[in-house]
């Protein structure tokens, strides 16, 4: 009587260990880099949380804003207390879908054309935001890669009038995450 | 008279120069050298940013030298990540190591016992992931 629960048990774990559907990482990488006539800017930031469920397609990222690094100390500085305001916006977020996800083999090592939509939130402001980019898929782990461009002015983010014209508006931002799977 | 005068406006347009080239040109600061503010065990800082976010704010923006054991440690890219906690749980200290010492985090394993100093940028809870204080700028705390 006992022997085929103990087996229904055993195929049900079993079955469990093989539907992987969420894969995270705590070390994602986001840059931004924008080209000015002043200067350009970027910065570095490799402790992005992300967050995806292969099974629904959401996807979700988390990064502090104080933890972006820019090669010069003071440009850093004004990033945080006059441009992004980081002591009152502390975290940036992009919640969102991949509105193609029934086309990613998640099982298979590949590269697929994704498209991406959600809402980002910066500076304490969300938008919508709509982009493109690749799942490469490699020995059990999800890469998400993409690329898109926000402007400062949709995050109420304020360039201050005497460097106006010498900054960009424009930010073009970098995502690269290796997920492994969440156990 | 007028030529002391001229004197010191120069002197000063050069120093405000000097000062304004030396500012603008300023990278991050080593933090090797830095005393911490704080030292403590990675669990204890965990619990700290857990419990009260209000509270944790203290933190932030000060050099904390945190103990524990490497849970995980991401050489892929640039910045070096190690990651110090307790290996069965999600929380951690996340710390972003500084590039310029990137030859000593080599020999670096999971599992091994590091003291890590680096500038507190704060911490995050989601509710899959627990809770990670994350540290910038990171150099192993030679004591």
């Amino acid at each position: 009587m006992m022997k085929p629960l103990l087996i229904i048990a055993f195929v049900l774990s079993s079955l469990s260990g093989f539907c992987q559907d969420k894969y995270f990482t705590k070390t994602g990488k986001i840059e931004f880099y924008s080209k000015a006539p002043l200067e350009d800017i970027e910065a570095k930031n490799k402790t992005v949380a992300a967050l995806l469920d292969t099974k629904s397609g959401s996807v979700q990222f988390s990064v502090l804003m104080k933890g972006f690094e820019f090669p010069k100390a003071l440009m850093q500085e004004h990033f945080n207390e006059n441009y992004v305001e980081s002591n009152t916006y502390p975290k940036a977020e992009f919640k969102g879908t991949i509105t193609n996800n029934s086309s990613v083999a998640y099982s298979k090592d590949g590269s697929y054309p994704v498209k991406v939509k959600g809402q980002l939130t910066i500076h304490g402001v969300t938008k919508d935001v709509e982009t493109q980019g690749t799942i490469k898929t490699e020995d059990g782990k999800v890469q998400l890669v993409s690329a898109f461009n926000i402007l400062l002015s949709d995050y109420k983010i304020k360039i201050p009038a005497l460097v106006k014209d010498k900054l960009n508006n424009n930010i073009k931002i970098s995502v690269d995450c290796k997920l492994e799977p969440l156990k | 008279m007028k030529r002391i005068v001229l004197l010191v406006v120069l002197i000063a347009v050069v120093a405000g120069g000097w000062y304004a080239y030396k500012e603008y040109h300023r990278t991050n600061a080593d933090l090797t050298g830095r005393t911490p503010d704080f030292e403590m065990s990675a669990g204890d800082l965990i619990s700290r940013f857990e419990k009260d976010t209000v509270a944790s704010k203290k933190y932030i923006d000060k050099v904390i030298a945190v103990d524990g054991k490497v849970k995980s440690i991401d050489k892929d890219g640039n910045p070096v990540v190690i990651a110090l906690g307790d290996a069965g749980q999600m929380s951690s200290v996340q710390c972003s190591m500084d590039s310029t010492y990137v030859k000593d985090y080599q020999s670096i394993r999971e599992g091994d016992a590091l003291s890590i100093k680096g500038m507190c940028t704060g911490g995050r809870t989601e509710e899959l992931f627990g809770t990670d204080v994350i540290l910038n700028r990171c150099v192993l705390n030679k004591k």
